[in-house]
């Protein structure tokens, strides 16, 4: 089995189509670690005590907030982008210009939901 | 013509069945060659040297056809394809992927918030049952989601085939673990 593997990270010139697709898969393995967080934040509520402040106080400090913080940018862009993999699946969307007018969409609404989600979670 | 035998001296009898394409193909191309039959390996050119390429990828006659059809690489494309089951995890991926949409903005909303409180707010937000059975579902799809990308990943860069299956059998494993406690973890609150 000595199959050319795909795709080298290294052999396209960087550019919105190539570099938005690396992001959806660091933004996915991203987020697969935060399902782990998250599973662990349940079990520790479950658990409670020591356990749970623990977690909560780890969660809440500055390299957790910022942890948390890029975990939201990774689930809106994840978001986006998914949305946008998915009108593709419908066959639409194949134009090089509606690709790249897409992926600077998708950019937007990363930060534009981003700064949602803070906003919703800081305000309540 | 002397330009045809050349073709079918370099791509093998096989090709005989192509001559009508290739002919249709090569309108423009036959007085170029009739001056440069020694250099057709090294002509960039011209289009004709792309149009003995084509010829030779696309096997229309009997003869190569059959040897085609005997060849190992041949017939394991067959039948579901290189993905071995089909279209179940293509569809699977696309499927939860609709699923997360909502459950990841309820999710990243709610469970933020959340975060801000102490134990029994957490406590009595997840006892809730529509909490408990959102929590539930989105744990699961975005489970389920991971790990059919992060095998894709791992078929990408994983070049060995132990090695690679030996990952994915292990991260999977690791989901069920996630997803199990995840439930146990609910259900112990809602108890």
């Amino acid at each position: 089995m000595s199959r050319p593997l795909s795709p080298h990270l290294t052999w396209y010139k960087p550019q919105i189509t190539s570099t938005l697709s690396i992001m959806h898969r660091f933004s996915g393995i991203a987020l697969t670690l935060g399902a782990v967080a998250l599973v662990w934040w349940v079990v520790a509520v479950a658990i409670g005590g020591a356990t749970y402040d623990g977690t909560a106080t780890l969660y809440a400090s500055v390299g957790g907030q910022i942890v948390l913080f890029l975990w939201t940018v990774a689930l809106a862009f994840h978001l986006g982008n998914g949305i946008r993999h998915l009108f593709w699946d419908a066959g639409k969307g194949f134009e090089m210009t509606t690709v790249n007018r897409s992926g600077m969409a998708v950019l937007a609404a990363t930060a534009v939901l981003t700064m949602a989600i803070w906003l919703i979670v800081l305000i309540a | 013509m002397i330009d045809d035998d050349k073709h079918s001296d370099n791509a093998s009898e096989a090709d005989d069945g192509n001559r009508d394409s290739d002919n249709d193909n090569n309108d423009t191309g036959d007085k170029h060659h009739d001056g440069e039959d020694g250099n057709n390996a090294t002509d960039h050119d011209g289009g004709n040297d792309d149009d003995v390429i084509h010829v030779a990828a696309t096997p229309t006659s009997p003869a190569l056809l059959s040897q085609l059809a005997h060849s190992h690489e041949y017939t394991r494309a067959r039948g579901p394809g290189a993905g071995h089951t089909g279209a179940a995890t293509f569809l699977a991926q696309r499927l939860t992927a609709m699923a997360l949409v909502p459950l990841a903005i309820w999710f990243a909303v709610s469970v933020l918030r959340m975060s801000r409180g102490d134990h029994a707010d957490a406590a009595a937000w997840l006892t809730w049952p529509v909490n408990a059975v959102l929590m539930a579902l989105f744990i699961a799809v975005a489970l389920r989601h991971a790990v059919i990308g992060i095998r894709i990943i791992l078929e990408d860069y994983v070049p060995h085939p132990a090695w690679r299956n030996t990952c994915v059998i292990v991260v999977q494993a690791l989901a069920w673990v996630l997803a199990v406690a995840a439930v146990a973890a609910l259900v112990h609150l809602a108890l």
